[in-house]
């Protein structure tokens, strides 16, 4: 009874602590709250953030809008484990969902919308920063194992007139991790495997090449994450292992796919990744620290055993690494540094071979300009060819009193995100043994954007919190592809009717946002969100290609506790029509799965946790899309009907002790 | 729509429902019910059901009376085309009962799972893929509980039950049951600490 009262108010302090951290573009997500949803892969975590701009083809991988739209401006995301930039991605797509850390080992979650710097790592898109957690002392285990089904089977109703294609279960996701701690130093073992079958029908219908029946993705990866704490200070390692495609498990053999925007089709693969990070902050003096970061990632792409049509290998090789130095100077805290990226592309199959160094050196400056304000002045400079550029953003912080903030910020930025695109690599010579190599215009011209940031934040009490907030936004000299993308019922592919390159394209947008924090009870937590964003530019394809974002957008949810045992929540979202102009041709007549215009969205997702033995054994329910709307993110992408989730969690803490 | 709003209300209400508190003593309650499929629309143009059967097994817990069932039932083909089956529902439960009465108490809940359609009676089914089809399904649940002695329940209830194949099934049940209760033992009293 006295375990379980200790096991009641620690749901209930979790709770409590819960917060939606939010100011200008950061977000962070508390384990409290992650425990709430169904976490399958952490890519979950989309679904309660409307803040990002992002599109899927399939519900397994993600990818910003921004990265996909101006070919001289990537713009995806970047992910970053416990404070280390990792590289982590096949080419400039990452994807969340297979990044190798268990969900149940994650302390919180930091996302960034840029651009901005973050402890010197830049990034013009999305950054996110998983934070793991320190392992409880002595051993512990964690087992989990979540498997799903989207509904709309034939059924019995396979041998009638209403027969419909199959669609099938979406996992099963498993999870094991074996922990040990003492005082000071930790070591968590992670293995993880997915199984991510590719049945929709959008994708099938325009791959003809590939046979997806029965051929699910399977991925596997081991890692290791070892923390330590000493008199020199904070050091930490992870290196992890992966494979997709290749079955480690079992026979069935499946690749994985990546989804090639500037050919409008996916690309089946397999992949063997190795990434290697540490994370040091040694204390130099009780008020200065060395912050030393390392990553080497070793990502190899080879072509799937399914598919003949692109022959090709395609070998990465990065290393990074961070120097920084973090001190003050009479009222000024500053961290000051240098990191060095070199990245190597290689084609066994055709000898390409490219190598290059892309150093930079950055600052951040924070100081008490004036009584209650304190000015952040960040700036970064990038040297290497097309990867060069610089980031300086000004931001003050005015705490008016305990209700009342208000903050400003102005950025520019000539500085993109490193540039590893399909469009680059054939830029660079590299070739495949099709037609492919030739279609794709690319362009390197500077682009450059200015942001403009006012947010004011109001806490008329303990337990709410209102903020909005108005940013604009100017591009400058961006580079669109307006392609044409049409589908061939002759060939069954989607084919390039026409693609033209607009250089200097300029334009502004506007945006405003509005959100509110509400804890009801001990029990009960709520959280609006609301966004305006629209063009503002005389210029036509600026304006057309920002139809892909939703003017409007809502976002609802609700955590409820009624018992220490038992968590419910309920998300509602809302998006207003998108359209890709590069689709604008894609719908024909009759046909179901391709829309140049998609249309408003309304999704309502659930779920339940409940939870046994002393919050050892935790049993998952949710139900996705429940109102069994179509929603479909991208003009080719996949329509995701009612799914139903379950998942099974084994959390055994400190079970051995020494 | 009518439906998706019905569950909608019914998962909004979730929460109420439940906050009313259990006793202390736990116990695990076995059941063993009969089942007869009563409404009649476009499903019924293809197949009519017989009888069928289940059971089910439940423990008390705070959030009352969480557990599982299993009940299979069998639908005859009417048109020659295509295929009879059983159905086999495998569902979790969740039942919450209110005392209406010494010995009556009024039941509501769900259950939700998968139901699968186990084709069986024609040569041409080749593969093992062919001769299931599994769908996620929900039910609704209401219902009278009858106190026979300390120990004993009868059941009488009505089900809505939704399956989610692209077709939409719907089906309604009339289902009558017994129900032992035992004291759980005190292993699964921590289980459900």
């Amino acid at each position: 009874m006295k375990r379980f009262l200790l096991f009641s108010i620690l749901n209930l302090t979790l709770f409590l602590n819960m917060t939606f951290s939010q100011s200008n573009n950061r977000i962070v997500l508390k384990s409290s709250e992650l425990e709430f949803l169904i976490i399958k892969s952490i890519s979950d975590i989309y679904t309660i953030l409307p803040h990002l701009d992002l599109y899927t083809i399939d519900g397994y991988r993600h990818t910003t809008l921004l990265n996909s739209l101006y070919n001289n401006a990537p713009s995806d995301i970047v992910l970053l484990i416990n404070g280390t930039k990792t590289h982590y991605g096949v080419w400039n797509k990452t994807n969340l969902s297979q990044f190798p850390v268990n969900p149940s080992a994650i302390d919180s979650i930091i996302i960034y919308t840029g651009p901005l710097l973050y402890n010197g790592v830049f990034t013009s898109g999305v950054l996110i920063d998983i934070i793991t957690k320190v392992p409880a002392e002595g051993i512990s285990f964690n087992f989990s194992y979540a498997t799903g089904n989207e509904t709309g089977d034939p059924g019995p109703y396979r041998y009638t007139k209403f027969d419909s294609e199959n669609v099938d279960q979406l996992g099963p996701y498993t999870f094991f991790s074996g922990q040990y701690g003492k005082k000071n130093f930790g070591l968590v073992y992670n293995l993880m495997h997915h199984i991510i079958p590719s049945t929709d029908m959008s994708i099938i219908k325009r791959s003809p090449g590939y046979n997806f029946y029965n051929h699910q993705l399977q991925y596997i990866n081991s890692s290791i994450i070892i923390s330590d704490i000493s008199e020199l200070g904070k050091h930490e390692l992870f290196a992890s292992y992966s494979m997709s495609g290749d079955a480690v498990l079992g026979s069935i053999y499946g690749a994985d796919l990546i989804y090639i925007d500037e050919l409008s089709r996916e690309l089946p693969y397999q992949n063997k990744n190795f990434i290697l990070t540490s994370g040091n902050l040694i204390e130099i003096s009780p008020d200065a620290d060395l912050l030393v970061n390392l990553n080497l990632n070793y990502n190899s792409v080879n072509q799937s055993k399914l598919s003949d049509e692109f022959q090709f290998n395609s070998d990465d090789l990065w290393l990074y690494s961070k120097v920084g130095y973090q001190s003050s100077l009479g009222a000024i805290n500053y961290l000051a540094g240098t990191s060095f990226t070199y990245h190597n592309m290689q084609n066994k199959l055709t000898d390409f071979n490219y190598s290059r160094s892309i150093p930079s050196v950055f600052t951040s400056l924070t100081a008490e300009s004036i009584k209650n304000m304190t000015t952040r002045i960040d700036a970064v400079l990038r040297f290497g060819g097309n990867s060069s550029g610089m980031f300086i953003c000004i931001n003050n912080e005015l705490i008016i009193n305990e209700e009342h903030q208000i903050s400003f910020s102005v950025s520019y930025d000539s500085l993109f995100n490193i540039q590893n695109s399909f469009g680059y690599r054939i830029g660079k010579g590299y070739t495949f043994n099709n037609e492919y190599s030739t279609v794709i215009n690319s362009s390197h011209s500077e682009a450059s954007q200015t942001s403009l940031n006012l947010n004011y934040s109001f806490y008329p009490d303990k337990s709410t919190s209102i903020a909005a907030g108005i940013n604009f936004s100017r591009y400058h000299n961006f580079s669109f592809n307006l392609n044409d993308f049409v589908f061939s019922p002759e060939y069954n592919e989607i084919v390039n009717a026409q693609s033209e390159l607009f250089e200097g394209v300029n334009g502004w947008t506007g945006e405003f946002n509005f959100s509110i924090t509400n804890k009801i009870s001990k029990k009960l937590l709520q959280k609006l969100y609301y966004r305006y964003i629209s063009a503002i530019s005389d210029n036509e394809i600026f304006e057309d290609a920002m139809k892909r974002f939703p003017r409007h957008r809502l976002f609802y949810s609700i955590y409820y506790l009624p018992f220490s045992d038992l968590s419910v929540y309920m998300t509602i979202n809302y998006s207003s029509a998108k359209e890709w102009i590069e689709y604008r041709n894609i719908t024909s007549e009759g046909d179901e799965y391709y829309n140049s215009r998609l249309n408003n969205l309304f999704l309502i997702n659930c779920g339940a946790t409940k939870t046994f033995w002393s919050n050892r054994i935790k049993i998952s329910a949710a139900v996705e899309n429940l109102l069994n709307t179509k929603i479909q993110h991208h003009p080719v992408g996949g329509s995701f009907d009612l799914t139903f989730f379950i998942k099974a969690e084994v959390d055994l803490q400190s079970i051995i002790r020494f | 729509m009518k439906n998706n709003i019905c569950l909608l209300v019914f998962f909004l209400f979730f929460p109420a429902l439940v906050i009313v508190a259990q006793s202390e003593d736990r116990t695990i309650s076995l059941s063993i019910n009969a089942a007869y499929n009563y409404n009649e629309n476009e499903f019924h143009d293809y197949w009519n059901s017989t009888p069928g059967a289940g059971f089910e097994l439940s423990f008390e817990d705070d959030v009352g009376e969480i557990g599982a069932g299993l009940r299979l039932m069998r639908f005859n083909k009417i048109v020659e085309s295509t295929k009879s089956f059983y159905g086999v529902d495998y569902y979790f439960l969740y039942r919450h009962y209110f005392s209406i009465h010494r010995k009556i108490d009024f039941v509501a809940g769900f259950d939700f799972g998968i139901f699968e359609f186990r084709f069986d009676d024609d040569v041409d089914i080749k593969t093992l893929a062919e001769r299931f089809e599994r769908e996620f399904a929900i039910k609704l649940v209401t219902g009278m509980s009858f106190s026979l002695s300390e120990s004993w329940k009868a059941e009488l209830t009505t089900a809505y039950n939704h399956i989610y194949t692209r077709k939409k099934i719907e089906l309604f049940y009339l289902s009558v049951g017994i129900t032992k209760t035992f004291s759980a033992p005190a292993w699964l009293k921590e289980l459900f600490e």
